[in-house]
């Protein structure tokens, strides 16, 4: 291995771009359906 | 346990410590101990990464958790996807690009050996705590559960996984995660349709959403903080009651979820070699790659499954009845002369309690409107889901014991024996046997991937690099086994004092977090800062745990945020140091 002080830029994403998108917008969706789900029920302990 | 349940039970670790066993044949060099050849397929090594982070804690501290404090772990989940995103995007090209054995060696490259040095006796020193912990405080609860010795179980898991690791490298850790993250899956899917098919006849699913809503359970999703002062207190003031929390106070909020979570999985996964590791056994970068973001689908779910078991737990015992006691130890203690008369009186006020609770219960899931359109009967049910809880952490803390509050507290804590408790009285036959095997197991496996990466480190990192250059394969190999035996005795034997109550998987959380941030705190300085030469390196990972360590007995922040604090202070340190470097670029070292 040569030592270097220049680190490496990430090589072109090209079609993994995408997919990364995809794997967020899937999360998103379920933290959202999550979220949505839970708050429909939760209420807040000691309620008046 | 029945005779078919210990069958199945033993039958399931056998066949585990078999497959583990027969990888002997993969592991004749360095590459094939340490990374399978670069042969693991994709899905194997991805199951792997959710297998290793899941242990038997997840089983056993998860689920507890969640029937003592809801759902609201989850959120320490949130960041993780994105954090496999830039794991996938930076780290997996730079790990590829190289034929490394250790992640470290990288850090050598870029800036020499002694942060490579450091960075890895950071990683064999925390990981190994954190081993002991991941062994010892499941083996506990399993013995008290069963009533075996505490040494007797705690070699059968350090032992067992100590010799398949030893024999069959990394394949044998990776190919066994396989077996016992779809035993988990398997078992917590069957554990919660018997839940439901329990408690479904007593209420409908959106009634017993509603309850346990009600009781505060379903706090899966915080988005605005308990405080939004964001002058953090300091320990003191907070440990004598001064002052209000501040919002680095919270534990677990979607922010705190979302940045700290980012921060403690990009880490994790990208510098903790116990996990980083399985980027490199797949065959190719794109396999590297599905492998971290197949946790990125399944993580949130997986858990919130898991959460879900312990709130149906609770409802569980809130519609036949709880024990007040679920530690072995309280329930003996309970039986002296001692304690009898006020445990006694404590079941009694106990039992009063719940028929309260139950009653409220009914009566909110009666209601035609949901429980807000009858504030006042939800107020009596809140009041009495508060009151059950009182009595019980009242009685527990009968039998406290130690010399310090935090002992006392770890004394009187029950909450890792909730679930072992329900699944033994209430499992079916053989099922038992199997979910009682996928804890065992889940110890072994995840204990195994962190047994070859710590020999990993220590082989490459440490006996090649510094001691003896230039061996054989074969006599590395060796070395690597033998090390793998050392760190599995080292470990059990250790985990023998890691015996504290509080919830287990919390504890593993925070002990990482204490180094994690740095870590990765150096590998972002590596990649970002190009003017970082070699002192910045070493000397911002030093600043980094120091920072974190100062944080922690000044200030009041949750353990999430620690490894922003760690990160940000390594990339502070190592930018101000590069300013004033002027040493010569390190000569060409690494092996």
């Amino acid at each position: 291995m040569t030592p270097s002080d220049a680190p490496e830029p990430p090589p072109p994403l090209g079609s993994w771009c995408r997919f990364y998108w995809l794997v967020a917008l899937v999360h998103i969706a379920v933290v959202t359906v999550l979220f949505l789900v839970t708050r429909l029920f939760q209420l807040p302990m000691g309620h008046p | 346990m029945t005779t078919i349940d210990w069958i199945v039970c033993f039958g399931f670790i056998g066949y585990m410590v078999w497959d583990g066993l027969k990888r002997v044949g993969e592991t004749k060099s360095l590459a094939g101990y340490y990374t399978g050849n670069r042969r693991i397929p994709w899905w194997a090594a991805g199951l792997s990464v959710m297998g290793t982070q899941a242990s038997a804690i997840t089983i056993i501290g998860t689920s507890s958790q969640a029937h003592e404090q809801g759902m609201g772990f989850v959120q320490t989940y949130f960041g993780l996807p994105f954090a496999m995103i830039v794991l996938s995007i930076f780290m997996v090209p730079l790990y590829r690009s190289r034929a490394l054995l250790t992640a470290y060696e990288y850090l050598e490259g870029r800036f020499g050996p002694e942060t490579r040095a450091l960075a890895s006796l950071v990683f064999l020193s925390s990981r190994c705590m954190q081993l002991a912990i991941a062994l010892g405080a499941p083996a506990v609860a399993l013995s008290a559960i069963f009533g075996m010795p505490t040494t007797a179980s705690l070699f059968l898991i350090g032992g067992l996984a100590t010799l398949y690791t030893m024999v069959g490298g990394v394949a044998a850790a990776i190919w066994t995660d396989v077996k016992q993250m779809t035993v988990i899956i398997f078992g917590m899917l069957a554990v919660l349709v018997i839940l439901l098919w329990d408690l479904l006849p007593h209420f409908s699913l959106s009634k017993l959403l509603e309850v346990a809503g009600a009781a505060g359970k379903l706090n899966a999703v915080a988005v605005v903080p308990d405080s939004t002062d964001f002058l953090p207190r300091s320990a003191v003031a907070a440990a004598a009651g001064i002052g209000l929390p501040s919002f680095w106070e919270q534990k677990y909020n979607l922010w705190s979820g979302l940045f700290g979570g980012f921060f403690l999985h990009l880490a994790y996964f990208g510098c903790d070699f116990s996990q980083a590791q399985r980027i490199l056994t797949s065959k190719n970068k794109h396999d590297s790659r599905f492998a971290l973001l197949l946790s990125a689908f399944v993580k949130v779910p997986m858990q919130t499954l898991i959460l879900s078991v312990g709130v149906l737990i609770w409802l569980f015992y809130a519609v036949h009845g709880s024990p007040m006691l679920f530690k072995p130890e309280h329930l003996d203690a309970a039986k002296t002369p001692q304690y009898a008369a006020q445990v006694a009186a404590a079941q009694q006020q106990y039992d009063a309690a719940q028929a309260r609770r139950r009653e409220r219960m009914q009566a909110l899931a009666a209601l035609p409107g949901g429980p807000t359109s009858d504030p006042a009967l939800l107020h009596d049910y809140q009041a009495a889901v508060a009151e059950v809880a009182g009595i019980r952490k009242q009685a527990r803390e009968l039998f406290a014991v130690g010399a310090t509050a935090e002992e006392r507290k770890s004394s009187a804590d029950d909450t890792n024996f909730v679930f072992v408790r329900y699944i033994l009285d209430n499992l079916p036959h053989a099922l038992l046997g199997l979910v009682i095997a996928a804890i065992f197991a889940a110890a072994m496996a995840s204990s195994s991937a962190e047994l070859n990466a710590l020999s990993a480190a220590a082989v490459n990192d440490g006996y090649k690099r510094w001691i003896a250059r230039g061996k054989s394969e074969a006599h590395y190999v060796l070395v690597g086994r033998l090390a793998t035996l050392a760190f599995g005795m080292f470990a059990s034997s250790v985990g023998m004092f890691m015996l504290g109550g509080g919830s287990l998987i919390e504890n593993i959380n925070i002990m990482g977090s204490f180094f994690y941030g740095s870590l990765l705190g150096v590998f972002a300085l590596a990649m970002l800062v190009r003017r970082a030469r070699r002192w910045a390196g070493a000397i911002g990972l030093v600043a980094g745990m120091a920072t974190v360590a100062v944080v922690h007995n000044t200030l009041k922040i949750e353990f999430l945020w620690y490894n922003v604090v760690g990160c940000l202070a390594v990339l502070v340190v190592g930018i101000l140091v590069s300013c004033f470097e002027r040493a010569p670029r390190p000569s060409a070292t690494a092996s």
